[in-house]
C-alpha cells in the first residue's frame, strides 16, 4: 500500500490534526477551558486513535505484500525471483496470477486454518526475531543454506485452489496414483519430484 | 509527596502522544517490518497511556469542582429573619418561633449559631 493510498492519507491527515492540536496546545499553554478540553478530546484520543486504526488496517496489509517480506535481506533471492516475470518456477507462475499478485509470499505461506491470520502474524513475529538474532549480519550466500521453514509445506495451502476433484487434475496419473495421500498431506506437493523446487535452484527450493 | 499539576500532566500527555504518531506516521512512509511492529505495539502503548493521563486529569478535575460546589453550597448564608441569619442545621420549626418571638435573640443570634461546615 503506496502513500498515495486513500487509507493512508486518512492516517496521515489524522495524524496530522493530531499534532496541529497539540502542538498549539503546547507552545500557546492556554488555560484547561471547556473549548481547550474539546479540543484535547480530539488531539490526545479521537485523531490518534483514528491514526491507529487506519493505521492498523495500512500495517496489516502491508505485511502481507511481497516487498514487506523483501525487507529482511535473505528474503530476496525469493522475492526477486516471484517478480521476476522471466522467471519459470512455481512461486514466479503463481505470482504472475491476479489471485495472487504482489501478495503472493502470504497467499501460498498463511495459515489457513482458524485464528489462522493470527498464527501467521505470530510466525512473522518469529520470523523478524529470528531474523534480528541470527540473519542480521549474514550475507546472502551465508544465509541461504540455513533458511527452512518451520515445518513442512501443508498441502492444504494449495488446495486452497487446487482442490484435487476436478477431473483435468485426477485425470494426470502421478495425481490418481497419489490422490489420496495428497490429500491427508503424506506426498507434498512442493516435493523433488513433484511440483518442486517452488523457488529458484541455489535458494535450496524451500517452499 | 510532590502532585503534579492538571496542565503539566495534560502537557506531558501531549508530548507522549505526538511521540506515538510519530511511531505510527513512521510506519505508514517507512512500511518495514521495525517500523510497523513498533507502531503496533511502542506507538500504541503510548497513546493509550497518554489518553488515560487526560482522562484520569478530567476524572479528578470533574470530582474536585463538584466537592467545591458542594463546599460553597454549606456556605452559602441560610433564609434571614428581620435581617437576622437562620442556622438551617438545627431544628427549624423550633428556631423559626424562637426568631419570630425572640427579636432580640434573632438580632444577637450569633451566638445560637453553629459554624458552617
Amino acid at each position: 500500500m503506496s502513500i498515495s493510498s486513500p487509507l493512508v492519507a486518512l492516517s496521515l491527515g489524522f495524524a496530522a490534526l493530531s499534532a496541529v492540536i497539540l502542538i498549539w496546545f503546547l507552545v500557546r499553554r492556554p488555560a484547561l477551558g471547556w473549548t481547550t478540553r474539546v479540543l484535547l478530546l480530539l488531539g490526545l484520543g479521537v485523531f490518534p486513535l483514528a491514526t491507529a486504526t487506519t493505521g492498523n488496517v495500512v500495517g496489516y496489509e502491508q505485511t502481507k505484500t511481497r516487498g514487506f517480506c523483501a525487507g529482511c535481506h535473505v528474503m530476496e533471492p525469493f522475492t526477486d525471483d516471484a517478480a521476476d516475470p522471466a522467471s519459470f518456477t512455481l512461486a514466479a507462475r503463481h505470482s504472475r496470477s491476479r489471485s495472487f499478485g504482489a501478495d503472493s509470499c502470504y497467499a501460498c505461506h498463511a495459515d489457513y486454518r482458524m485464528f489462522g491470520a493470527v498464527v501467521t502474524k505470530l510466525n512473522g513475529l518469529r520470523h523478524v526475531y529470528e531474523y534480528y538474532t541470527g540473519y542480521r549480519w549474514l550475507t546472502i550466500a551465508e544465509a541461504l543454506p540455513r533458511i527452512h521453514l518451520y515445518k513442512p509445506f501443508p498441502n492444504a495451502n494449495c488446495m486452497q485452489c487446487h482442490s484435487t476433484r476436478v477431473p483435468s487434475w485426477e485425470l494426470i496419473g502421478d495425481h490418481a496414483a497419489l490422490a489420496d495421500e495428497v490429500r491427508a498431506g503424506e506426498v507434498s506437493c512442493a516435493s523433488l519430484g513433484c511440483h518442486g523446487p517452488i523457488h529458484p535452484a541455489g535458494t535450496g527450493g524451500h517452499p | 509527596m510532590i502532585r503534579p499539576r492538571p496542565e503539566q500532566v495534560v502537557r506531558f500527555a501531549a508530548v507522549v502522544v505526538l511521540f506515538a504518531l510519530a511511531c505510527m506516521v513512521w510506519s505508514l512512509v517507512d512500511p518495514r517490518p521495525v517500523p510497523i511492529m513498533v507502531a503496533m505495539s511502542v506507538g500504541q502503548a503510548l497513546g493509550t497511556l497518554s489518553l488515560l493521563l487526560y482522562v484520569g486529569v478530567i476524572v479528578v478535575e470533574a470530582r474536585r469542582a463538584t466537592r467545591g460546589g458542594r463546599q460553597r453550597q454549606g456556605e452559602a448564608p441560610g433564609p434571614t429573619v428581620n435581617g437576622a441569619t437562620m442556622d438551617v442545621t438545627t431544628d427549624a420549626s423550633s428556631d423559626a418561633t424562637d426568631a419570630t418571638t425572640d427579636a432580640a435573640a434573632a438580632s444577637t443570634g450569633a451566638a445560637n449559631r453553629r459554624p458552617a461546615t
